[in-house]
């Protein structure tokens, strides 16, 4: 990291800060893909990553809930800070259980995932019942109020036993969403989720996005410039693996401090 | 292959010169009505002000275009802003230099006694603030543009030599005030225009740097 972007990152406190990486590495077999982030997100954040395609932010934040090392000959290097019982607690740290670290840094995708087979309302309640939870009232408690978080309670309250791909992709993306919400994440990961959906489809979830950061800090990987400068407050850019800068997104797309972020932003290359 | 935004860029940028042209070319014919009886000058400045208002819109309308089609950002936000008050600042100069039509044609009316002002020298002084302010804005060019912004004190101490030299002469030519009002009003009209070339310069200085140097904020020295 340049010593630019260390006087950017200000070190923050134990107490603001949702999650921090230190010196995070990923490869793909001998590909160094990731190489040596340290960046720190404040809690109720909306921090997001851009860069060009193959540029590591996807990997980076599949390096923040354990599923990158799901992928045969990835590796990662490094620390992952999220706030436990009282202390930080590093995710790649010896016996940590990566399930476990999932249910606290949910994650969302790209293409909207619902469980095949699985009604609407058992699609929401499934991390619950792998958690553990299994009293009928409990669950349907859990799921509802992840289905008003998630701006979907009023689609779908009266078929709730409905298969989820029964809906249409907005709405398959948005009850993602209250799946990943129902376990009570710390952080929500989402990677390029409106990249599969129609504009007003968008706008829903970047709305949802914008609402959901007084519960949860979301970390959203983008490839839309707009949406970006939309929806979050602070803004990383990715290069070749590299963090070339992090800081508030009004910085990021009126002033930048990087030539290559101007660059990248301006469509000048990427 | 050039973006689409450097085209609308480009093009946006030669209408702002011309525009300038026509500025400089109604500050030129203003005053060059002060030694003038001959009222086609001011028919010619009526013709340049129509055509300064016209490009105005048709600038704004560019821009707004852009704004929504292109949606820029950084450096490039930063440009079409400037644009957008370059804009605007150049089209009130326009009006002064018909102000200053109207004005000199009230001092013919008056009679136009020579009050020894020179104030076609002050005229200089701004076309010369108006075209750097251009020529750095068309070059990027920071070291100019804050040359421009030296160069305003000069105009000020001008209009100020004109406003003491003028209550002077009212004190003691009462009959004359109608004349010297109007000279007040010629000076005040091109300090305001050398106000606006400043405008420009903290503009270009805002689009290259992005640092906002107005109102003495920057480190620009106004």
């Amino acid at each position: 990291m340049t010593e630019a972007i260390q006087k950017t990152v200000q070190p923050i406190g134990v107490a603001t800060a949702a999650l921090e990486t230190k010196r995070l590495s990923a490869w793909f077999g001998d590909l160094h893909v990731v190489k040596d982030i340290s960046l720190t997100v404040e809690k109720n954040d909306v921090f997001s990553l851009i860069g060009p395609s193959g540029c590591g932010k996807s990997t980076f934040i599949r390096c923040l809930n354990r599923l990158h090392e799901e992928t045969d000959g990835a590796r990662v290097r490094g620390e992952v800070l999220i706030p436990g019982a009282g202390k930080r607690e590093n995710i790649y740290a010896q016996g940590v259980d990566p399930v476990s670290i999932r249910r606290r840094v949910g994650m969302v995708f790209q293409k909207p995932n619902p469980f095949p087979g699985l009604s609407i309302f058992d699609n929401v309640a499934a991390g619950l019942k792998l958690a553990g939870v299994v009293r009928r009232n409990v669950l349907e408690e859990i799921v509802e109020i992840s289905l008003v978080q998630a701006a979907l309670w009023d689609e779908v309250k009266d078929k709730l036993k409905k298969p989820g791909t029964s809906l249409s992709g907005g709405q398959q993306q948005r009850l993602c969403i209250a799946r990943a919400l129902a376990v009570r994440p710390q952080v929500l990961l989402m990677d390029e989720p409106t990249s599969a959906l129609d504009p007003i489809s968008t706008a829903r979830i970047e709305e949802l996005v914008m609402k959901l950061r007084s519960d949860v800090t979301v970390l959203i990987v983008t490839h839309n410039m707009q949406q970006a400068a939309r929806i979050s407050n602070q803004t990383a850019f990715f290069l070749m693996g590299e963090l070339v800068e992090v800081g508030p997104t009004k910085s990021i797309f009126t002033k930048p401090k990087d030539s290559r972020t101007e660059q990248y932003i301006t469509g000048r290359f990427g | 292959m050039l973006r689409q935004f450097e085209v609308e860029l480009r093009e946006l940028k030669n209408r702002i010169l011309a525009m300038g042209g026509l500025v400089e070319e109604a500050i030129e014919k203003s005053t060059l009505l002060l030694g003038s009886r001959d009222q086609s000058g001011f028919t010619q400045l009526k013709s340049i002000e129509r055509k300064i208002n016209e490009e105005n819109m048709m600038i704004d309308s560019i821009c707004l275009e852009v704004l929504a089609r292109l949606s820029p950002v950084a450096a490039d936000l930063r440009l079409i802003l400037a644009i957008i008050k370059i804009n605007t600042d150049l089209e009130r100069m326009g009006d002064q230099a018909m102000n200053i039509g109207y004005n000199v044609d009230h001092y013919i009316e008056d009679g136009g006694v020579d009050l020894k002002l020179n104030l076609p020298h002050m005229a200089g002084l701004v076309k010369k603030m108006v075209r750097d302010s251009l020529d750095a804005f068309m070059k990027d060019d920071i070291a100019l543009a804050e040359k421009v912004l030296q160069s305003d004190d000069e105009v000020d101490q001008f209009k100020n030599s004109v406003f003491e030299k003028m209550v002077t002469f009212m004190r003691t030519s009462p009959d004359q005030i109608g004349p010297a009002l109007d000279m007040i009003l010629v000076a005040r009209n091109l300090e305001r225009m050398a106000d606006h070339a400043t405008n420009i310069a903290e503009d270009v200085i805002f689009a290259c740097t992005g640092e906002d140097v107005r109102h003495g904020t920057g480190k620009a020295k106004k």
